[in-house]
C-alpha cells in the first residue's frame, strides 16, 4: 500500500497510538471529577494543552480542544461575528466546507459577506483581502493552506492593517493543512483565532483545538458543562487529547525538505505526461500537497485505477464525498477540473514510494482507454 | 399481562383450494423473518394468524420485522385477558387507553367466536364504549368514521382487545416463493430496487444481477448496490447477487461501434448476458427499471431494440407507466431511496454518448452490433461471473 492521501487524514504515529492505548488501559477519569482519577486526567490534558501551545508558539490557556477542525471553525466564526457590531465578512471563494458553509450561514442571518477569488495558481492577493476591509467588517477567515491544491495564503499581514481599520474585528485562520508542516505563528501575525486538527498530523480522528488570543471574547455556540471555559462544552475526550499533545511533541519542520524533494520528484515526472496540467505552481506551495490533472482521464477513474493497484490518492477534496468537481478548481479556472488528482504527502513517506507512483501513472495514462 | 400478534392476509383468501399452500407459505415466511426462537406458538384461524410472542420477547420489535412480510395486510398487538366482561372493561380498557389519549372519536367493535359468552356483541361494544368513556370523559362515539376502532374478539379460551389505525398496515402482496424466481438488473439507481420490490411483492423469489466497470466505477459503487440488495432482501430473504465484470465489453463497444448507439449495444449486451444468467439459476424472467420515456434507451423504439434480443424468457417491466415521482415515492417507502442518491458513478452514466439515438431502428443497431462479436463477449462476461449472497439488512 501506497498511502498519498495525507491531507484526507493521515496515519497515527505509532507513538501516538501507544500514548493513547495507555491512557485507555490505565486511566478513565473524567477531568471534572474531584477525586485523584479525575485529577489524573486533567493533568493528561493540561500536559497535551502544553504541547500544543508549543507546537504554536502561544500560552497554554489559549488552547481550547474541540472535536476537530470543523468544530473550530465553527465556533470561531459563530462566536466572532455575534459578539462584535458591524456585518462584514471577509472570506476567500476557496475555504475548506467547515468556513465556508458557517460562513453561508451566516449570511443568511444577514451578515454581508465579501469572498476573495483565487488567482490562477490558486492564492489570493493581499491587496485583494486588505482592499476589502472596511470599518464596519466584523470578521476576516482566510485559510493557511489551501486543502485541494497546497496554495499558501499571505495571512502574515492581514491582521496588522485589519486593526487599524476595524480595531474591534477579529482574524481568523483555518490552518487544518499547515499546522505540522510550515510555520503557523499566530501572535507575530497578529491572528486571533486559528483552527487547527490532529488526525492531519498523524494524531487521533475526533480531536482538535482553536487558538484564541488571550484578551479575546467569543460567544459560545456549544453549551452544557463549561468545560474548555465555557467554549467547548462536553466532557474532554482525553484519549484523543494524549494522542493530539504527542502528535504535536513529533513535529519537526525541517521534514518538510524531505517532503518537498519527493514532492518535487512526482511533479517533475508527472508533468512529463501527455496533456497533464498542475493545478497551482505559486512560488512557496506547501511541500505535502500536489494537484495534477491527467488531460482525459477523470479523477474518479484515475483513482480507482491507482486503488487496484494499492495506491491511494484523492479527486478533489476527500472530504466531500462524491463525483463533483471541485469547487476550488473551478474558481481558479484551472483549464481541466474534472481530472484532477491530488497527491498529499506526509513524512513518512519515500522516495521510493514516489518512484512508483509515477510508474504507476504513466502506465494509466498510457493504458487507459478514454 | 399476555399479548398476542393479529396478522390478517389478503388475496391469499381468494385462492380457493390452494388457499391453505399459500398460508402455510406466509407462516413459514414470518417465522424466518422473525425467528422461530421467538415465536411460542403460531395459529391459524378463520383467515387469521395468531402469534403468540416468546417470553420475554418483545411483541413490537416481531412486528416490526413482520411490516416487511408479502402477504400481510394488517398487523396488531392484542393484550390477552380473562374471558370475563368484567376484566375486560377494566384491564382491558386501560390496555387500550393510550391509543386514545389524543383522539376525539372512536367506537368499540365486537366479536365473539364463543357463543356462550353471556353477552351478545352488540352488548360487548356498548359495555366496553361506557368504559372507556368513564376513563376519557371528552372523547366521543361515532360508529360512521371513528379515529381510533377499539376491537374486543371473543375466542374458546380468552378475550383479545386491541386498536386498529394506520400503523397497522402490511405491504401486501403474496408471500414470497409462491410464484417463482426472476432475476433483476440492478444498477445503483433509484428505479431497478423499486422494481425489484414491486415484482418480489407479487410472491416471485429474487436473483440480481450487477454490470460492473472497473476502474471506470469504483469499489464503492458495488458496495452501494450491495447495499441496495441488503435493503430489498429485508423483504424477500437472501438472494444471490451476480457481478459481471463489464469493462472490456464497454470498451469494445466504445471502440467500433459508432456512438450515438453506444447505449443501445450495451443495453442489448446486458439483457442477453442477464439472460442466459437467470437461465443457468432457473429463473423465470427478467426484471428492469425501465420507465417509458425517462431516458433515450427506454424510449418506446429503444425498448423495442433492446427487447429483441430476448430468446426465451418474458422481462417484466412493473415501473414502465410510472413518472419519477411515483418510483421515488416507493423508494422512500421501502428504504432504498437514501442508497440511491449517493452519487458514486454506475456503469450506466460513464460510457454515455452526448447525443444518444431516440428512435432507433432494429436494422441500423443490428449493422452498428455487427461491428463486434456479441457472442464472445455475452459468453466472456456469464464466465467471469462473480457470485455473492446477499443477506437481510440488520
Amino acid at each position: 500500500m501506497i498511502y498519498f492521501d495525507n491531507s484526507a487524514t493521515t496515519p497515527p504515529a505509532a507513538e501516538v497510538v501507544d500514548t493513547i492505548t495507555e491512557y485507555m488501559k490505565h486511566s478513565f477519569g473524567n477531568p471534572s471529577s474531584r477525586h485523584a482519577l479525575g485529577l489524573e486526567s486533567e493533568k493528561i490534558v493540561t500536559d497535551a494543552r502544553r504541547k500544543v501551545a508549543a507546537a504554536l508558539s502561544v500560552t497554554a490557556d489559549e488552547i481550547y480542544f474541540t472535536s476537530g477542525g470543523t468544530q473550530a471553525d465553527n465556533i470561531a466564526l459563530l462566536g466572532a461575528a455575534n459578539i462584535k457590531k458591524g456585518k462584514r465578512i471577509i472570506t476567500t471563494a476557496v475555504e475548506h466546507p467547515a468556513v465556508a458553509e458557517t460562513v453561508n450561514h451566516l449570511e443568511k442571518q444577514g451578515f454581508e459577506v465579501v469572498r476573495i477569488k483565487p488567482q490562477t495558481d490558486g492564492t489570493v492577493k493581499l491587496t485583494d483581502i486588505l482592499d476589502a476591509i472596511t470599518p464596519d467588517t466584523v470578521l476576516v477567515s482566510v485559510m493557511h493552506v489551501n486543502n485541494e491544491t497546497g496554495a499558501v495564503m499571505p495571512i502574515e499581514k492581514i491582521g496588522g492593517v485589519l486593526k487599524r481599520i476595524a480595531p474591534r474585528a477579529l482574524f481568523h485562520v483555518d490552518a487544518v493543512q499547515s499546522f505540522g508542516h510550515i510555520a503557523v505563528k499566530p501572535s507575530a501575525w497578529g491572528i486571533d483565532l486559528v483552527s487547527i486538527s490532529s488526525h492531519k498530523i498523524h494524531g487521533p480522528k475526533g480531536i482538535g483545538a482553536l487558538y484564541i488570543k488571550k484578551g479575546t471574547t467569543l460567544k459560545p455556540s456549544v453549551f452544557g458543562g463549561g468545560q474548555e471555559k465555557n467554549i467547548v462544552s462536553g466532557t474532554e475526550n482525553v484519549g484523543a487529547i494524549a494522542g493530539f499533545g504527542k502528535a504535536c511533541e513529533l513535529i519537526n519542520l525541517p521534514d518538510g525538505e524531505k517532503v518537498l524533494e519527493i514532492k518535487n520528484y512526482l511533479k517533475e515526472n508527472l508533468l512529463r505526461i501527455d496533456g497533464s496540467v498542475h493545478n497551482g505552481g505559486s512560488a512557496n506551495e506547501s511541500p505535502y500537497i500536489l494537484n495534477i490533472s491527467f488531460g482525459k482521464i477523470r479523477s474518479e477513474i484515475m483513482l480507482n485505477a491507482l486503488s487496484n493497484e494499492g495506491i491511494y490518492v484523492s479527486s478533489g477534496s476527500a472530504c466531500a464525498r462524491g463525483a463533483h468537481t471541485s469547487g476550488v478548481l473551478l474558481e481558479m479556472g484551472a483549464p481541466l477540473p474534472d481530472s484532477a488528482i491530488r497527491f498529499s504527502l506526509s513524512r513518512y513517506n519515500t522516495m521510493e514510494e514516489a518512484k512508483i507512483v509515477a510508474e504507476k501513472v504513466v502506465e494509466i495514462s498510457e493504458n487507459l482507454q478514454i | 399481562m399476555k399479548e398476542i400478534i393479529l396478522v390478517k392476509y389478503g388475496e391469499i383468501i381468494l385462492k380457493g383450494l390452494n388457499r391453505s399452500k399459500f398460508e402455510d407459505m406466509l407462516v413459514r415466511n414470518i417465522k424466518k423473518v422473525v425467528g422461530r426462537e421467538n415465536i411460542a406458538s403460531i395459529r391459524k384461524a378463520q383467515a387469521v394468524i395468531y402469534i403468540e410472542p416468546a417470553q420475554n420477547t418483545d411483541a413490537d420489535s416481531l412486528i416490526e420485522k413482520m411490516r416487511k412480510v408479502f402477504g400481510i395486510i394488517f398487523i396488531a398487538k392484542a393484550g390477552v385477558f380473562q374471558k370475563d366482561m368484567d376484566v375486560i372493561m377494566s384491564e382491558g380498557a386501560d390496555y387500550v387507553i393510550d391509543a386514545l389519549y389524543g383522539a376525539q372519536t372512536f367506537k368499540v367493535e365486537a366479536k365473539r367466536s364463543d357463543k356462550k359468552f353471556p353477552l351478545k356483541s352488540p352488548e360487548i361494544s356498548r359495555e366496553m364504549g361506557g368504559a372507556i368513556l368513564s376513563r376519557l370523559h371528552k372523547l366521543k362515539v361515532d360508529v360512521q368514521n371513528p379515529e381510533v376502532t377499539v376491537r374486543v374478539e371473543i375466542r374458546e379460551n380468552e378475550a383479545y382487545v386491541y386498536t386498529t389505525g394506520a400503523r397497522c398496515e402490511g405491504p401486501g402482496g403474496m408471500p414470497t416463493g409462491s410464484s417463482g424466481k426472476a432475476t433483476i438488473l440492478l444498477s445503483g439507481g433509484i428505479d431497478s430496487p423499486v422494481a425489484a420490490w414491486m415484482i418480489a411483492k407479487r410472491g416471485v423469489e429474487l436473483d440480481a444481477v450487477h454490470f460492473f466497470s472497473p476502474p471506470y466505477t469504483s469499489e464503492r459503487a458495488k458496495e452501494k448496490v450491495i447495499e441496495l440488495a441488503r435493503i430489498v432482501a429485508g423483504y424477500t430473504g437472501r438472494f444471490n447477487l451476480y457481478i459481471v465484470p463489464f469493462t472490456e465489453q464497454q470498451l469494445a463497444i466504445r471502440d467500433n461501434c459508432p456512438e450515438d448507439h453506444l447505449t443501445l449495444i450495451m443495453r442489448r449486451m446486458m439483457m442477453m448476458t442477464a439472460e442466459r444468467i437467470a437461465l443457468k439459476n432457473n429463473s423465470l424472467a427478467l426484471i428492469t427499471g425501465e420507465s417509458l420515456g425517462q431516458v433515450a434507451s427506454q424510449t418506446i423504439h429503444a425498448l423495442g431494440v433492446t427487447n429483441e434480443v430476448m430468446t426465451t424468457i418474458p422481462v417484466f417491466r412493473p415501473l414502465i407507466g410510472m413518472d419519477k415521482d411515483e418510483i421515488v415515492t416507493i423508494a422512500r417507502k421501502i428504504g432504498t431511496f437514501e442508497t440511491s442518491i449517493l452519487p458514486y458513478e454506475d456503469c450506466c452514466t460513464v460510457f454515455t454518448p452526448k447525443h444518444p439515438t431516440t428512435k432507433p431502428t432494429l436494422p441500423k443497431i443490428m449493422e452498428s452490433q455487427s461491428k463486434i462479436d456479441m457472442e464472445y463477449w455475452v459468453n466472456k462476461a456469464v464466465e467471469e461471473t462473480d457470485w455473492v449472497l446477499i443477506e437481510p439488512q440488520n
